[in-house]
This record gives C-alpha cells, sequence and structure tokens, in this order.
C-alpha cells in the first residue's frame, strides 16, 4: 500500500508541494534557461528510460552516500556506474545545451537507457518534473539547507483549507500527473520530517523506507513517491478510469503546461479564471477526486499535521512570506515562452557568426573542416629536442671537442654571458646611486678614449697627407728631369707612351681626391663647412674644380644628375691644379665676381631680415656696395683685358679639341671671335635658338655651362639685338618652304623654343628646327654653322676615336644645312596646320539654316539680293560638336587626335552601370585585373577561378557547434 | 601600505633594468608593416599595379563597399605575388658598363664581344654573305627561333638560325619587297611585284592575296590573326589570316606609304608617310585615329616599344624623334648622319638604328617611369662601317641578338642586355616542340581577339558606354530594315538545275560554312524534291505505265 501512504501523505504536507512548485514557477526562467525546445524532447526520451530505474532520488543518493540497500533490487547496482555519469552528463547536458550539443549526448543516454526499464506512467510529464531535480541537483548540498527553509517559510501562510483543497483537487485532476503531484509532497514531506526528526511517527513500513532515503540525503525524493503513486493507480483501474475521465475534460494537459496547472490551482484561490473549467469557489474534496475518504490513519495524521505545521509557522514566522499570486496560466505560459524563446534564441544567436562566416566566404569546401578532428591529426610535437644539450653520442663528442678547443663553452654561455651575468648580480646588489655614478664614470671614459682617438686619427691623417705630399712632389720632379733628359737625348716620347702618361694624369686628377674622399666625407659628416671658413674653400673649390675637369674631359655642360651620383674626382690640392688650368680659374673668377655683384636684398625671412631691409642700414648697404661693384669691375676690366688677346686658345682650350674642316682657324679670319666648337658664333647669323642661349647664359650664367664658357666682356646682347633686328626684315621677305605663312608665328615659336629651353636645366638642348631660322637660312645660305646637337658631340668623340665612320662633323652639319634647303620645297608644317584648322572646324558645333527657299518667303528671279538676305537665317538648327579648346589635341600642335567616335568598338562597351555598382570608376575598377593565367601568377589565378562550393568526398555532416 | 606595495616593487624592477621592461615576445603582428614592406608594396604597384585604387570608404551600400575592399586587396595581393614570383626569373639581364668614365661602349667591337662572351653565346654572332639578290629584309618569328630572309631580286629564305637549319629556299623570281612571318613558324607572307603571296614552312605556295596590290609594307597582329598591307596606291588592308576574310579596305589618301609599323600593346598601326607625318590605323574607322607630324621630309622607319608607350621614327630630314605616344608629345629629338632606313626596339628598351652602313644601338632613349627624359648623348653600342647599305634592323627575341639585314646578306650580333632574358612560355616558347606549337596555335585560335576590338586604348573593353542618350538617338538608323530573311525573296521556282534554291546556294552560300541559314535552305529544298517527286509519281499514276514515262519531270 505505498500507493496509498503516499496519497495520504500529500495532503497533510500539501503547502511543501506548493512551495515546490512555486518555487519552479519562480524560477520558471532559469528552467527555460536550460531547456530549448530540443531539449525537452531529449530530456523526455531519457527520462522515460529512467523512469524504469524509477528512482532518480535513489540513485542520487546512491550517489551520496553509496549505500547498500537493495531494496531497488538488482538494477540498482548495475546502474550505479552508468547512474553516476548519468547526473553527471544531466549537468553536464545543461552546460552542453548552451553550447548546442545537447542532442549528442542524448544519443550517448539513450544507449544507456536501454539497460533500464521503462515506465510508461512516468511519462513526458516527468520530464519537467525532472528538470527541477537536476537544478536542484546540481546545485550543492549547502544551498540545499537555504531552499529548504525558504520553502519552509512560503508554506507557513497557507491556509489549510485551501492546501486540502488544493491536494485534492491535484488529486483528483491529475491522473498520471497527480504522481507528479504526490511526489512534490511527498518529497516535501520528507524533507520537512528530516528537519523536524518525525520520522517514525507518520510511516508505514514503505513509506519510511523511502523516508530514509529521502532523510539520508534529504533531496527531492520524487522517485519513491512517484513509484507509490504508481502502485496506487495500478491498484485502483476504477480510480484511474475516474483520472482519465477528468483528464480528457482537461483542455491542454501536455507537460510543458504541467507546473502552471499547479500554479494555476492556487491561482484559482483568487477568482483567477482557471483552465480547468472549475470556479474558485468549488472546494474539492477527496471525494471529489475519487477518493471516497481517507481512511488510513496515517494519512490523515501526516494531513493534520500538514495543517498544523503551516499554522503554526505561519504564526511563528507572520504573514510577510505570504506567497505572491502565481500567475494566470496563460500569462505563465506566455512568460514560459517568452523565455523559452529567449534562450532558443540565444542558442540560435551563436550560430549567427557562423552563417554569416559562411555565406560570405569566397570558397566553401564540402565537408566541411571539423576542428576537434584537425586538433587530432596535427603533429606539432615533433620539435622539442633539447638543444643546449647534445642529443646522441655523436653530438655529445663533438660538444666535447669544442668545448676542450675553446669553441664553445659548457652549458651554452660563453665567457660574455659569463660576465653580464656576473655584472647584473653585482649591480643588484649595489644601491642606485651606486650604479648610477658607475655608468656616468664608465661613459666619461669612454667619451674620453673615443675624443683621443679621434683626434689621433686626425693628426695621423695630416701626417700622412703632407708626407704623401712631398714625396709625390720628389717623383713628379724626377719624372720631369728624366724627361727632359730623355728629350735632351733626342729621344722622343712615342705616341702611346704619351698617351699612357696622359690617361695616368687624367685618372690621377680625378681619382686622387673627390668627392668621395675621406676628407670631403669627413667634412660632410661634421658639417664643418657650416663654421669653418677654410672647410668652405674647399668645398667649393671641390665643386668648381669637380665641373672643370669633367668639362675638361667631356668637353661639355654637366648634367645635373651625373654630378650627384659620379664617384669622378675633384682634386683638392693646390698641387693638383695645373697652370692650364687657368682658364677655368678665370671663369671661376669672374662667376665669383657675378655672384658678389649681384648680391640683393636680404631675403626677408632671414633672421635679422627686418633690421638689413631698413633704411639707413640699406643706405650703408648700398654705398658699400657700389664700392663693392666698382671694385669688381676694376677687377673684371683686368681679367678680360688681360685675356682678350688669348680668348680664341683659351676657349679652344676647354673641351675637347677637334679636329675637322671647320676647326681650321682660317675661317675665323673675320673679327667674329672664334668660340668653342659647341657653341654657335654670336654674330654670325641671326639664329635665334643661340641668341636664346645667349641671353639664357648672361641671366644666368652658373646654371648654363655654355653661357659661361663664354666672356661676358663683349657684351653680347647689344650684338644680339642688332643681329635680330638686321634679320627681322629678312624674315619677313623670305616665305620659305620652312616658314610658317605669318610672321606673329614665328615670333611665337620662338617664344616656345625658349621657353622648351628653360624647361630642360642642363642638359644639352635639343635642336629645334625653328622655323624662322629655316627661312633665314634659306635665304642666306651662310658657310659652315655649328650647332650644339647630340650628334655633333658623338661625331666629335667617334672623330677622335678613329674616325671610322668616315663623315666627319662639319660635312653633318652642312648636310643639315643642306638637308634644310632641300625640304624647303614642301610646306609641310603649313599643310599641317591648315589640315588640323579644318579638322578642328569640320568637328566644332556647327550651325545648319533650315531654310526652304520659298518657304513663306518669295523665291526665284527677281527677288531683291535684301530680301533673299532676310530670309536666309530663319530656320537655324545647331548640332553640337567639339569645340576647339576642348579637344584632346587643344594643346598639342603637331598633332591631330581624331574626335570621332569609333561606332565598332561600341559593340564591346556596358550600355548601363551594372547593379551593385554606384559609379563608373567602381564599376571599371572591378573589370582591371584580367583573370587569366597569362597575367597573374598561378596562385591568383586559381584563387579566381575556384568555385565558391567545393565538394570532397566524405560524408557532409551538419555542424556540430559553430566554427566561431 | 597595500597601494603603496605595488608601486615599490615598480621601483625596484625599474632600477635593475633601467626602466625598460622586458617583452619576452613582441607582438608584431598587430604592428603596422615596416619600411621595407612599404617599399616592396611601392615597387609592385609600381610595376605590377593595376591603375589607380578608388575610394571605398565613400560608399554608402555596405555590400558594395565590402566587394571592392575585399577586391582591391585582391589586387593588392596579385601585384605583390607578382613582384614576388620574381624570384622565378631565373636569367638577369646586363649591358655593357663602362669601368671608367673614359671609357666608351660604343667603341666595343662585336669582336671583342665574341672573344669574351661564352662559346654558346659566341656562336649566336654569325654573317650570312648573300651579296647578289640583296639588300635583304629579315623578320623573326614571335618566339625568335626562325629567320625568314627576303632577297629584294627574289630570294626568299627561311632558317632555324640557331642550329643553322635551313627551312626553306626559293627563288620567286620577282621583286620581294616585304617579308613576315604569320602567327608562328609554319607559314609567311612576301610582299611581291603585284600580290601578296602566302607560303607555308616548306615554301609551298599557299595563297595568293590578289587584292593586296603592289604591297610594299606590311604587318602581322599575332592577337588578332590579321595581315596588314600598304602598298603604292595607298591602302591599307587588313586580312583575318584565319578566316581569310578581308575586314576592311581602307584608303589612306596620303599617297604610297614609307613606313609601316604596329603598336605591340594596342594592334594600332602606325604609317609613315611622305609628308612627314606618322599616322595611326585601326580596321575600325576609315580616317586615321591620330595623325602627328614627327618630321620635315619622309618618315623613314618607325618603331614603337613593347609597352606601347613610346615611338621612335626616323626620317628623311636626318631627324630620329622620340614620342611619347599615350600623350602624343615629342620627348626627344636627335640627328642621325644619314636617313635612318630602319629602327627597332627591343624588348628592354634598347633602340637599332640602321642609317647607311652603320648601325647604332642607342640605350635610354626613354624611360617609363622618369619624369622629364634625358637626352642621351652617346650611343650604347655601334656596329657596322663596312659599306653594307643597311636594310633593316630586327630584334631577336629572347636573345641578346640584334638582326642587320644588309645589302651584303644578313649579321647577326651581340647586343648585350636587350633581350627580355626571362620568356613567359603562355607567351611565347623559344625552345617549344612540335607539340607545344599545335597546341598554342589552337590556344591563341580560340583566343583570338576580333578585329573591333582593337582601339588606342585596349582596355576599354566591358568600360562604360558614356555616350548620352542624345548622341545615340541620332547615331540611330532609323532608314535601316529589320534584318531581312534572306529566303523571302527566293522565287518559288523549284525544278531544273537552275532552281532558285540551287542558285541561291551556289551563289551565295558559301561552300564550307554550314550555318543556320544554310540548313534552313538545304532542309526548304529537300523538302520541294520531295514535293516534286510525289507529283511526278501522282501524275505517273494517273497516266498509266504506258503513258507515264512522258509525264513532264
Amino acid at each position: 500500500m505505498p500507493g496509498r501512504q503516499s496519497h495520504g501523505a500529500p495532503p497533510s504536507k500539501k503547502p511543501k508541494p506548493r512551495a515546490n512548485t512555486k518555487k519552479r514557477s519562480m524560477n520558471a526562467f532559469s528552467i527555460a534557461s536550460h531547456e530549448n525546445p530540443e531539449n525537452f524532447k531529449i530530456r523526455q526520451h531519457r527520462l522515460g528510460a529512467q523512469e524504469g530505474g524509477n528512482r532518480p532520488g535513489k540513485r542520487r543518493r546512491d550517489d551520496a552516500e553509496e549505500d547498500e540497500e537493495d531494496e531497488e533490487g538488482e538494477p540498482k547496482k548495475q546502474r550505479k556506474g552508468p547512474a553516476k555519469g548519468r547526473f553527471d552528463e544531466l549537468d553536464i547536458d545543461h552546460g552542453s545545451d548552451s553550447e548546442g550539443n545537447e542532442w549528442k549526448l542524448g544519443q550517448v543516454d539513450s544507449d544507456d537507457d536501454s539497460d533500464l526499464d521503462s515506465d510508461e506512467a512516468f511519462g513526458e510529464s516527468d520530464e519537467e518534473r525532472f528538470e527541477g531535480y537536476a537544478f536542484s541537483g546540481s546545485t550543492d548540498k549547502k544551498s540545499k539547507k537555504k531552499s529548504k527553509s525558504r520553502t519552509k517559510d512560503v508554506n507557513l501562510d497557507e491556509d489549510d483549507e485551501m492546501s486540502d483543497s488544493d491536494s485534492e483537487l491535484e488529486e483528483g485532476d491529475l491522473g498520471e500527473d497527480a504522481v507528479d503531484l504526490a511526489t512534490m509532497l511527498d518529497m516535501a514531506e520528507e524533507e520537512e520530517e528530516a528537519e523536524s526528526k518525525l520520522n517514525g511517527k507518520a510511516r508505514d513500513r514503505d513509506l519510511s523506507e523511502s523516508d530514509e532515503e529521502g532523510s539520508s540525503e534529504s533531496d527531492e525524493e520524487s522517485s519513491a513517491s512517484s513509484a507509490d503513486d504508481d502502485d496506487d493507480e495500478t491498484s485502483d483501474p476504477a480510480k484511474i478510469a475516474a483520472l482519465q475521465r477528468m483528464i480528457a475534460n482537461l483542455p491542454q494537459a501536455d507537460e510543458t503546461t504541467r507546473p502552471s496547472k499547479q500554479r494555476s490551482d492556487g491561482a484559482s484561490e483568487y477568482n483567477t479564471p482557471s483552465d480547468f473549467g472549475l470556479t474558485s469557489k468549488t472546494k474539492l474534496t477527496l471525494e471529489d477526486l475519487g477518493l471516497p475518504s481517507i481512511n488510513d490513519p496515517h494519512i490523515k495524521k501526516s494531513l493534520k499535521f500538514i495543517e498544523s505545521d503551516s499554522k503554526g509557522t505561519g504564526k511563528r514566522k507572520g504573514v510577510t512570506a505570504k506567497l505572491a499570486v502565481p500567475l494566470a496560466k496563460r500569462q505563465q505560459d506566455r512568460l514560459d515562452r517568452s523565455a523559452a524563446y529567449e534562450k532558443s534564441k540565444e542558442t540560435l544567436d551563436r550560430w549567427t557568426d557562423t552563417v554569416k562566416h559562411n555565406r560570405r566566404a569566397d570558397h566553401l569546401m564540402f565537408p566541411l573542416r571539423d576542428h576537434e578532428m584537425e586538433a587530432v591529426k596535427k603533429n606539432d610535437k615533433l620539435v622539442p629536442t633539447n638543444q643546449t644539450k647534445p642529443f646522441n653520442e655523436l653530438e655529445a663528442t663533438i660538444q666535447s671537442i669544442l668545448e676542450e678547443s675553446g669553441l664553445a663553452t659548457a652549458n651554452g654561455k660563453d665567457d660574455e654571458d659569463h660576465l653580464r651575468e656576473f655584472e647584473e648580480l653585482e649591480t643588484k646588489k649595489m644601491s642606485v646611486e651606486e650604479v648610477k655614478a658607475r655608468r656616468d664614470q664608465l661613459r666619461m671614459a669612454r667619451e674620453l678614449m673615443f675624443r683621443e682617438e679621434a683626434k689621433s686619427k686626425r693628426i695621423k691623417k695630416i701626417k700622412s697627407r703632407s708626407y704623401r705630399k712631398v714625396h709625390r712632389k720628389q717623383r713628379e720632379k724626377e719624372e720631369r728631369l728624366n724627361q727632359e733628359a730623355l728629350a735632351e737625348g733626342g729621344f722622343v716620347p712615342s705616341e702611346d707612351e704619351q698617351e699612357a702618361q696622359d690617361r695616368r694624369r687624367a685618372t690621377e686628377r680625378m681619382g686622387a681626391k673627390h668627392r668621395g674622399s675621406k676628407w670631403a666625407k669627413a667634412t660632410k659628416q661634421i658639417g664643418r663647412a657650416a663654421w669653418d671658413e677654410d672647410a668652405r674653400d674647399g668645398i667649393t673649390d671641390m665643386a668648381r674644380r669637380d665641373e672643370d675637369l669633367r668639362k675638361r674631359v667631356e668637353g661639355r655642360a654637366v648634367r645635373k644628375e651625373f654630378e650627384d651620383n659620379s664617384d669622378a674626382s675633384v682634386t683638392d690640392s693646390e698641387e693638383d691644379i695645373s697652370e692650364d688650368d687657368d682658364a677655368a680659374e678665370q671663369n671661376r673668377l669672374l662667376r665669383q665676381l657675378k655672384k658678389a655683384s649681384a648680391s640683393e636684398l636680404m631675403d626677408e625671412s632671414a633672421p635679422g631680415a627686418r633690421l638689413s631691409n631698413m633704411k639707413f642700414m640699406r643706405k650703408a648697404e648700398e654705398a658699400r656696395k657700389k664700392q663693392n661693384d666698382a671694385m669688381v669691375e676694376d677687377i673684371r676690366r683686368d681679367l678680360v683685358g688681360e685675356d682678350s688677346g688669348s680668348e680664341d686658345e683659351e676657349q679652344g682650350d676647354i673641351g675637347r679639341r677637334t679636329f675637322g674642316p671647320n676647326n681650321n682657324k682660317t675661317l675665323e679670319t673675320s673679327k667674329m671671335p672664334k668660340l668653342n666648337e659647341f657653341e654657335e658664333h654670336e654674330g654670325s647669323d641671326a639664329d635665334g635658338d643661340n641668341m636664346d642661349v645667349e641671353i639664357h647664359g648672361l641671366d644666368n650664367e652658373p646654371r648654363n655651362t655654355t653661357g659661361s664658357t663664354r666672356k661676358p666682356a663683349k657684351g653680347p646682347s647689344k650684338k644680339l639685338e642688332s643681329a635680330t633686328s638686321r634679320n627681322q626684315p629678312e624674315l619677313s621677305s623670305e616665305g620659305g618652304a620652312w616658314s610658317k605663312v605669318p610672321l606673329k608665328s614665328t615670333v611665337v615659336s620662338e617664344a616656345e623654343a625658349k621657353r622648351r629651353r628653360h624647361k630642360k636645366n642642363n642638359a644639352v638642348d635639343v635642336e629645334e628646327l625653328d622655323l624662322s631660322k629655316a627661312s633665314v637660312i634659306a635665304s642666306k645660305p651662310k658657310p659652315a654653322k655649328k650647332s650644339k646637337t647630340a650628334a655633333l658631340e658623338i661625331d666629335s668623340e667617334s672623330d677622335e676615336s678613329d674616325g671610322e665612320n668616315g663623315v666627319t662633323l662639319p660635312f653633318a652639319i652642312r648636310d643639315q644645312e643642306l638637308i634644310k634647303r632641300a625640304f624647303a620645297g614642301a610646306d609641310v608644317v603649313g599643310e599641317f596646320e591648315v589640315e588640323k584648322k579644318q579638322t578642328i572646324q569640320d568637328d566644332d558645333d556647327k550651325i545648319i539654316d533650315n531654310t526652304l527657299p520659298g518657304w513663306g518667303s518669295w523665291t526665284g528671279d527677281g527677288v531683291s539680293k535684301r530680301e533673299k538676305a532676310r530670309n536666309k537665317g530663319r530656320f537655324l538648327t545647331k548640332v553640337e560638336g567639339v569645340k576647339e579648346q576642348n579637344r584632346k589635341d587643344a594643346k598639342l600642335d603637331r598633332v591631330i587626335i581624331s574626335e570621332k567616335r569609333v561606332k565598332k568598338n561600341g559593340k564591346y562597351l556596358a550600355s548601363t552601370l551594372p547593379h551593385p555598382f554606384e559609379t563608373r570608376q567602381q564599376y571599371e575598377r572591378s573589370l582591371r585585373v584580367p583573370v587569366g593565367p597569362e597575367w597573374t601568377t598561378k596562385e591568383t589565378y586559381q584563387e579566381a577561378t575556384k568555385p565558391r562550393v567545393l565538394l570532397k568526398q566524405g560524408i557532409i555532416a551538419p555542424m556540430s557547434k559553430p566554427l566561431l | 601600505m597595500d597601494e603603496i606595495h605595488p608601486q615599490q616593487v615598480r621601483d625596484s624592477q625599474a632600477t635593475s633594468n633601467n626602466g625598460a621592461i622586458a617583452i619576452k615576445r613582441a607582438r608584431t603582428e598587430l604592428a603596422g608593416p615596416t619600411d621595407a614592406q612599404i617599399q616592396r608594396r611601392k615597387e609592385a604597384e609600381k610595376e605590377y599595379g593595376r591603375g589607380r585604387k578608388i575610394h571605398v570608404k565613400g560608399i554608402r551600400d555596405k555590400k558594395l563597399r565590402g566587394n571592392l575592399k575585399s577586391l582591391e586587396s585582391k589586387y593588392k595581393t596579385a601585384s605583390l605575388r607578382l613582384k614576388d614570383s620574381e624570384i622565378l626569373h631565373e636569367n638577369t639581364s646586363g649591358f655593357l658598363e663602362p669601368e671608367t668614365s673614359l671609357e666608351r661602349t660604343y667603341k666595343v667591337r662585336q669582336d671583342d664581344i665574341v672573344r669574351d662572351v661564352p662559346i654558346e653565346a659566341a656562336k649566336k654572332r654569325f654573317d650570312l654573305k648573300l651579296d647578289v639578290l640583296g639588300p635583304y629584309v629579315c623578320d623573326y618569328t614571335k618566339n625568335g627561333r626562325d629567320l625568314l630572309l627576303g632577297g629584294r631580286k627574289g630570294h626568299v629564305a627561311t632558317m632555324d638560325w640557331r642550329e643553322g637549319k635551313l627551312g626553306c629556299e626559293l627563288q620567286l623570281g620577282e621583286t620581294v619587297r616585304d617579308a613576315k612571318w604569320l602567327h608562328n613558324n609554319q607559314m609567311f607572307a612576301v610582299a611581291q611585284k603585284k600580290y601578296v603571296y602566302i607560303y607555308d614552312r616548306a615554301g609551298v605556295e599557299v595563297h595568293c592575296l590578289k587584292k593586296h596590290i603592289e604591297v610594299t609594307n606590311m604587318e602581322f597582329l599575332p592577337y588578332h590573326y590579321l595581315l596588314a598591307t600598304v602598298g603604292n596606291p595607298g591602302y591599307l588592308k587588313y586580312q583575318d589570316v584565319s578566316t581569310g576574310q578581308m575586314v576592311i579596305e581602307i584608303p589612306t589618301k596620303l599617297g604610297s606609304p614609307t613606313s609601316l609599323t604596329q603598336n605591340p600593346q594596342n594592334a594600332i598601326l602606325h604609317m609613315g608617310h611622305q609628308n612627314g607625318t606618322v599616322t595611326l590605323w585601326s580596321p575600325n574607322s576609315t580616317t586615321p585615329l591620330v595623325k602627328l607630324l614627327a618630321h620635315r621630309g619622309p618618315v623613314r622607319a618607325l618603331a614603337v616599344d613593347r609597352e606601347g608607350r613610346y615611338m621612335v621614327s626616323t626620317g628623311q630630314d636626318l631627324k630620329m624623334s622620340v614620342w611619347d605616344i599615350r600623350m602624343f608629345k615629342e620627348v626627344n629629338s636627335y640627328f642621325t648622319r644619314q636617313p635612318a632606313s630602319s629602327v627597332a626596339i627591343s624588348d628592354r628598351g634598347l633602340t637599332a638604328v640602321g642609317w647607311g652602313t652603320s648601325t647604332s644601338i642607342w640605350r635610354g632613349l626613354f624611360t617609363k617611369h622618369a619624369l622629364e627624359q634625358e637626352k642621351i648623348q652617346s650611343p650604347y653600342m655601334a656596329w657596322g662601317g663596312e659599306g653594307k647599305r643597311i636594310e633593316r634592323v630586327r630584334w631577336c627575341p629572347y636573345e641578346d641578338l640584334l638582326g642587320v639585314s644588309h645589302d651584303q646578306g644578313f649579321s647577326s650580333i651581340i647586343v648585350p642586355g636587350a633581350g627580355e632574358p626571362n620568356f613567359d612560355a603562355l607567351e611565347a616558347n623559344p625552345y617549344e616542340n612540335t607539340k607545344q606549337r599545335q597546341e598554342a596555335e589552337v590556344k591563341s585560335l580560340l583566343n583570338k581577339l576580333q578585329p573591333e576590338m582593337i582601339s588606342l586604348n585596349p582596355e576599354y573593353i566591358a568600360n562604360l558606354d558614356t555616350q548620352s542618350a542624345e548622341q545615340k538617338k541620332a547615331e540611330k538608323d532609323l532608314d535601316k530594315k529589320p534584318n531581312p530573311d534572306p529566303i523571302a525573296d527566293i522565287k518559288n521556282r523549284g525544278r531544273g538545275k537552275n532552281s532558285s534554291l540551287r542558285k541561291y546556294l551556289r551563289k551565295k552560300g558559301s561552300r564550307n560554312i554550314v550555318d543556320e541559314r544554310r540548313l534552313k535552305i538545304e532542309e526548304l529544298r529537300k523538302s520541294q524534291n520531295t514535293r516534286d517527286t510525289k507529283k511526278l509519281k501522282e501524275t505517273e499514276a494517273e497516266l498509266g505505265p504506258a503513258l507515264g514515262r512522258f509525264a513532264r519531270k
């Protein structure tokens, strides 16, 4: 009769289950938070099996104290191991629920379940209860007591009758579910008993047994009571039928609403609508529940006990612990649902990242990679051999040999390391001040040491320099003497020897001291030039000599970039300047003079500029300047007077000497001074090109080397002026084939040429075929003219080499001349201009007169001209074209670019901007890199052509957990 | 005290290690790219970059922004990878370098070079003495393996110059003006006295292109399979050698041309004329795309560099000018001592100029990354001056060789640093075998570009059409008839040898082209035939066996 007893027990212990249910309802959220739809199913599945074991409580107890009671029979022992695991898993299950792999564990359990016999009576409804157990079970034993006391408190304020009716109602109400309630009551009772030590009083044998179990661990002992309940049900089929009928009346009696049902019972007291169609006023008795009366004195007693207990406690603790009104079932359901939804959403949310990632992934490969499998497969544990210690015998021997020979030290540290370690240890012992002082000392010592070193180095250098100087002088002297002796002896050095000597000399000059020399580097590094006058002079000297030398070697202007990174040399000692450098020296002087005379107002930005720009300061400055200028002028005059006679030779000196018909001075019998071969005669003719150069040279001499080689004293500008003035009329009179017809254009082109010349800074200018020049040339052919061109340069050089090409420079120049004349017949440029104009006109906007003669006016003979004119432009349409300034070739005077649209190409153009793109640039950019293997690396190509989804052999299983 | 304690600890630490706390493992992955990396990126961008980036941040659409961002990063990695893959270039190029500043590279003679280079390389220097039938023109195949020589007096020969094996030798018996290899060494075209002929590898005449009359200059566009010729009448003709169709005939209206070359980058033809202009042509327009005045006299020779950036032209006016043909600006101009007869630019940017009896080779006439082009003072190398009048200079692809054909035959001279040292076998394989050649041929035919794709900017394909709607409307031909059915207006004459369908097929149905139209016609014909035979049988049956034989067919 355990069932009976269990039935009897509940009424007395009514408040307890209430509290329990209450508790459960209160932490509905937590319940929901640990369960989700999948969870339910699995739990149910498993619990069904557990039911077969039919004593979760028992099991738990087993866990706790390893009881030897064999009342449960053989399954207990068998279950012992797995049961433990089960409960562990239960908890883990919850945890793993949150990780989303519930079902996996469930499957494992189902296997275990197979050896437990299942109990249908428990069914799904228990699942939830069990859930509750799980929670309480999961909360450890410390918290248990607390919860117990709490339940007690809660119980106190329950009315007796209400609790009675409730219990009755429940018993009547819930067929199978009644088991649930009963269990609860039972459990509560047991708990109570455990506390109040009322064990033996109100129990029969069966119950006490379960009580013992319960009291031993005082967990929820639902299973025991449920077992009782089961017994009860099976024993009384009529009652079961009644219960079933009752259940049939219930609109929803599924397990999910189970707890709320009980709550709603509670709620009915407060006139909240119940789901059962029972008004709250109707009192449920045990009879209603199909239990005619409680005959069992034990049950009665227990009922009474519950009453008294609740009352007593209520009196003891007052009204504060009154239970909050349970929510209506529907509301509760809603809450549950929302909580469950939240929970499930949370669970699902864990997948969003993964899903997003996979959706956005460029490539997916199925089956998806499993991290766990990969972790297993990954084998990165092959490395860890100890490298300091020898691994095998061979290594050990080698190590020992090394150690013996002092190439290696024991345990991998060398002396340095030891020292450092030692020092560190030392410093650790010392105080901060000490350490600091020591460090300072060290620093000082080092400084001193190096200062001395630097000093000594410098001294040494100076020493060696002077030493070498002396020696070289001696050597040179000897050599000279030698040669003189040879010459005296009638032994003339052969050409080869001479050349070799020259070469040696040149290389010496270039290689001895130059930009890359130590001195130069040192000065640069220290920035000595900033404060040391001497050093500065040296540097300028060096730069100048560099230029001069270069000029000498190459016979032309030096390019800037060449200058920058050249390691060609410049000497810095006086000995290296030979006597033949005089001309250059003069040039330099002149340049310096120029610089000096060209000093202007101080820059505003310079420090002290304001002061120096004030009036009185300027006055003084001016006075001084005047003085200076006078001086400069004097010097210049001197210089010029000095070299005016020997000008030709000097100029010939600079640069490489060239030989050829044009170079002989017989041509230059006229007054016109001969210039460098790369230069034009100043007054020879009106070669505008050269005029430009000339002017240019005067403007800023240092920039234009050709200009700088010229003697400024000649006052060429005047000559130039006269020359140009002489030329102008000729230009106009002569309309050569090479000319553009209007005079204006020649001026323009001249200006253009000039501009272009300015653009190219130091490079030798491109020879421009200036039209104006051409015409002049055509009109009065002159004897061979020189122009500085690259070709000439080459020629001159090749001439010098061995004249292998046979054509000498002057002929080539003459050819130029001839060619200019030869092509004088066809006015190519003019034609081109005309053509361009024509195309511009053709492509331009057009106005079309659509007026029909005779339409709205008279036509034919006899219509006056005025009439005709009036009717002319009445209907005009404008056809849009390409305006002159919008043309692609607007700024290119020798180019005509067709503005016509190439229709055939249109076939391959996109007519509209494809969808996702916002601008043309974006679209065209997206097409920019070709996919083909010819244009990219193999890797890129394969990446670009890889399909989005790759299928590989294997089982495509759903992801077990989120990847991210 | 508790608060102070850690401070003290820290202080003590500071004293022991100078305040700096050693980091065991520096987290470098979060730090930005190092200077070297940035430098590398820049280099890669400069060399392999594909134009300017677009601003991604301004894009409102998230998805588009993301896509474009990933695209940009892809481009970046692509260029970086290309840069990295340079490590696979096993060969490097080098030039003759003077040891001292007084040394001049152009003084180096071929003998010196031959003496100093390895034997295998020295073998590549050879002379062919063909002084009877010259002057010769020459041409190398795309992979540089075969050489084609055409003597003015009718002598045509092909050879594998490396092995010195003669492919074929022809004596055509009439003037040969130009000779050109087609897509590979299997066929070549020769411009003869009147027509252009195509010969196969063995010297068998394959085609006679009768539409190309008195051709003086030829060019072959390898990616489009177009043979472009221009002759004395001044008609520029494009013929598709893969289908045999004439693509277009364009009257240049500028008289007989003096030179012709192609821009390898965009397949535009550059033609030099008597009046000093150079015109740029594509088969898609009947007027020149660009016309520029390069010289005062006839333009003798033209060459365009591999990247299509610079053009070098020489004229009768003794000038050689370098043009930037993207901006259409003259970069520099130089003098030649005689009118240069031929110019060629090598893969590495060396320019060979053949003038008179000598050839000079210039280096650095243009440098693509320089802002301002430098004027070169002296040539890099020189050859000649031995009385051989230079007819044509051509660089041998993937070799440091310059082929010079002259009136005395052909000379192959070594020019260090001229050729591309690393070949791309997807493009041209100098060591290909027969199978590879065949496969490459098929592949290139499959990848053949259409003549309509030729444009000044070859990257225009699939770009957005910026033409306005008005323009489109204006261009639309309203009178155009809606594509007429070719069969509709065939007369319904169904019988006899001259049935209209048969006639149509005979006249217009190109024999070997089976297309939809042809199938349609044939089907029609078939049905007509069955109908006729049926009718005949009916009449025969009607007339009876005796008279049936008289039934009209």
